[in-house]
């Protein structure tokens, strides 16, 4: 394995196999002290003790170059929201000192407690990563102790904003968001430790910009994910070809009690490539437990995961 | 917030806005409706200033509110000098069905003053009837204005000088934060009722009897799996009675006081927009509350579903009855059921329904109160009770239990008799507690 991944950096790397190793190790602790801040500095259990929360490192692209889970199901959570919304925003809509906050669950996949920040970090003028965080919120106002039917009804819903505009706070949505929440000095210190996290996460990366600049920086990356991508090719090439296939459910939605909620999925394998496949979703049900799938980003597998 | 900072809307805001609303185009359509009204107000006021100049304009505006001011002490100087005092109470706040939500107010005129005390209305409740300490204020103050210059002179702050309203916090009309809030209007207007309840000893001449109090409101919602969308079916305010006044009868099928400007909406119009039909929408025959002058009668709206739907009702004041006041009866108070399609009638112990599934078939029925009546029936003039028995108003038995005059019915042809009328109301009469003037109610 080693020789295989010593090779691909022969023949076409520019940065060389120690400075490679060197960044990857220095992404992985990053996120691991954004992660420590984030519990250290969180006011609500769910956060510092639970750890439902995730936060990690994204090229400018919105992929994922290092996270720290807490949730593993939140995997792509970060990288969907960063993407979409770039993609709302448009080209160079970033500017350092922007914070992005959301919770929308069309582009993160969980629900409305997700509050998602982001920091744009730019080296020399250029935009190089986003530094984000998810941390779960306590209360985002919404019905209490009951089944939802709806989503308007689970409390605030956030769309894309700026919650920082070039540095400075937006008070008018921060006020929003006190307004909405039953424990707003919880929420504002979930608030104020999810922007210390990552802001961590953004000044342990410039150093490291500093010290390798962008252009290496970025090519290590590059290998990184070239890296990830041949193992996680390896390790799919050893199961055997073929298409499996298992089905399990779910006990119900909590609107139509007992009417289980099937769940079927379909793994195919092919050598030398790893495209894993869910075709069959169901439709979304009508209560409160829902999962959205995301056909798109799955299909897109392409090992970019850093374990 | 600002929502536009020097002419520019902001993006943010908007967004946020319809992110969080069911349907973001209507509110998005409101939105841009009252940007356009202010900005309407903005203008005409620019013209006014155009031409008369900004210090013409404000030394004005300080005279109109004096007018206001003197026109509002003068009719309280008017009130007998006392304290005045009355209860009542709303059937409970939606959690704790039955228990009932008590509302006293005290009333102390003054000279040209006049306090009105809230102290002892219901602390706040853990149902969704509570408001904040404007909506009770907004009580103390409508009352005030009908009883002080009903007709004369429009709305300004000026109107309130001489009124001194004393609600502290945490009263179910002065909630504070994190009670809810949803059925707001609900509570203020009994308060209103129930100041003109107490002060009617006072001065009967600007008082009302007690009306429904309730927009008696119920919107079903569902998903259409023919559009594809969701809808909530905005059957509007059926309206019901108001009171007596000392010299009229009450309005019936009104917009409750609350919403005192708002209109009921058109059959036509919410079964074109809503998957509904409404079956009936008729007045409730003897609901209004029998006095020599006539509470107005509710309304029985009965609406059936197009499709399966979920609804919930609010209906409140189903217990406690819009009253009479001087010797008038109470009218019959509001009333809500759902009929499903087997024929089974559901009823409820008061005029709460937690979300209830209603298929397509079924429908519910409201029947709105009555107004309260005003002085004693047995003086009413019998051949306005005629008149009512031939409108539908009244029943023949009601005309005869509660106001004293018979009729005979001929087919469709209704005969007054006279002797037989002398007799019974004489009877009755010789019955009743020596009508004081400052009986209230029943």
């Amino acid at each position: 394995m080693k020789s295989e991944i010593c090779d691909a950096e022969r023949s076409e790397a520019t940065v060389d196999a120690f400075t490679v190793e060197v960044i990857r190790s220095t992404v992985v602790a990053i996120t691991d002290e954004m992660k420590t801040n984030l519990m250290r500095t969180a006011y609500n259990m769910i956060i510092y003790e639970a750890e439902d929360f995730t936060v990690g490192l994204f090229d400018p692209d919105g992929n994922t170059i290092s996270i720290g889970l807490g949730l593993p199901m939140f995997i792509r959570g970060l990288s969907d929201a960063i993407k979409a919304q770039a993609r709302a925003l448009g080209q160079g809509k970033h500017f350092p000192g922007d914070i992005l906050l959301t919770n929308d669950p069309q582009v993160m996949g969980s629900h409305l407690n997700h509050m998602i920040f982001t920091l744009p970090v730019f080296h020399d003028g250029e935009l190089v990563a986003f530094s984000s965080s998810m941390g779960h919120w306590q209360d985002v106002g919404g019905v209490l102790g009951a089944v939802t039917r709806d989503i308007f009804s689970e409390g605030l819903q956030m769309p894309f904003v700026k919650i920082f505009k070039a540095g400075k706070q937006d008070a008018e949505l921060t006020a929003i968001i006190r307004s909405n929440c039953r424990l707003p000095e919880f929420a504002m210190g979930d608030f104020r430790a999810q922007i210390a996290a990552i802001r961590t996460g953004e000044r342990r990366l410039t150093r490291l910009l500093q010290r390798y600049g962008a252009e290496t920086f970025k090519e290590s990356v590059r290998l990184i994910f070239d890296q990830s991508e041949k193992l996680g090719a390896r390790r799919g090439g050893e199961i055997p070809d073929g298409v499996y296939e298992a089905e399990s459910f779910m006990d119900d939605d909590g609107v139509n009690l007992g009417k289980h909620v099937p769940i079927k999925v379909r793994v195919e394998v092919q050598r030398r490539r790893d495209d894993r496949r869910f075709e069959r979703r169901e439709p979304a049900g009508g209560g409160a437990v829902q999962f959205r799938g995301r056909r798109r980003a799955v299909r897109r597998r392409k090992s970019r995961l850093n374990f | 917030m600002k929502s536009f900072r020097a002419g520019i809307e902001n993006p943010e805001i908007t967004a946020i806005i319809k992110a969080n609303v069911r349907v973001p185009e209507r509110a998005m359509g409101d939105m841009r409706a009252q940007l356009a009204s202010i900005r309407t107000g903005e203008r005409r006021v620019m013209h006014l200033l155009k031409r008369y100049g900004n210090e013409a304009f404000k030394q004005s505006i300080r005279l109109i509110y004096e007018q206001s001011e003197k026109v509002a002490r003068a009719a309280v100087e008017k009130i007998p000098d006392g304290v005045y005092e009355a209860e009542s109470f709303m059937d409970d706040d939606g959690v704790s069905l039955l228990k009932h939500i008590p509302i006293k107010v005290r009333v102390e005129v003054s000279g040209d003053k006049m306090t009105i005390d809230l102290s002892d209305v219901s602390p706040q409740v853990a149902g969704f009837y509570n408001s904040g300490v404007t909506a009770g204020r907004s009580a103390a103050e409508v009352v005030f204005k009908c009883v002080t210059a009903p007709l004369l002179l429009p709305i300004n702050d000026g109107s309130f000088r001489p009124l001194k309203i004393i609600l502290p916090p945490g009263r179910v009309v002065s909630a504070v934060k994190p009670a809810p809030v949803r059925v707001w209007m609900t509570v203020p207007m009994t308060v209103c009722d129930t100041i003109f309840r107490a002060l009617a000893p006072a001065c009967p001449e600007r008082t009302i009897a007690g009306h429904y109090a309730d927009l008696c409101t119920v919107n079903p919602h569902g998903f259409d799996a023919s559009t594809g969308r969701f809808f909530w079916s905005h059957i509007g305010h059926p309206g019901g009675g108001w009171g007596a006044k000392h010299d009229e009868d009450g309005m019936s099928a009104t917009v409750c006081l609350n919403d005192g400007d708002t209109h009921n909406s058109p059959v036509e119009a919410t079964e074109a927009k809503s998957p509904i039909i409404v079956e009936r929408r008729t007045l409730r025959q003897d609901s209004g509350g029998p006095g020599k002058f006539r509470g107005g009668l509710g309304v029985a709206n009965e609406v059936r579903m197009r499709r399966t739907a979920t609804i919930h009702a609010h209906v409140e004041r189903t217990i406690c009855a819009p009253w009479g006041l001087h010797g008038g009866k109470d009218a019959l108070a509001n009333r809500i059921s759902i009929e499903r399609t087997n024929g089974e009638v559901e009823k409820f112990p008061t005029g709460k329904i937690k979300p209830t599934e209603i298929d397509a078939g079924d429908s519910f029925l409201i029947e709105t109160a009555g107004g309260g009546g005003f002085w004693n029936p047995l003086q009413r003039d019998a051949q306005r009770v005629l008149a009512d028995v031939r409108a539908g108003y009244v029943s023949l038995e009601a005309a005869r239990r509660d106001y004293g005059v018979v009729i005979q019915q001929h087919g469709r042809r209704f005969e007054f008799d006279a002797a037989a009328t002398a007799e019974l109301r004489r009877q009755n009469n010789a019955l009743q507690i020596p009508d004081s003037k400052f009986q209230v109610g029943e």
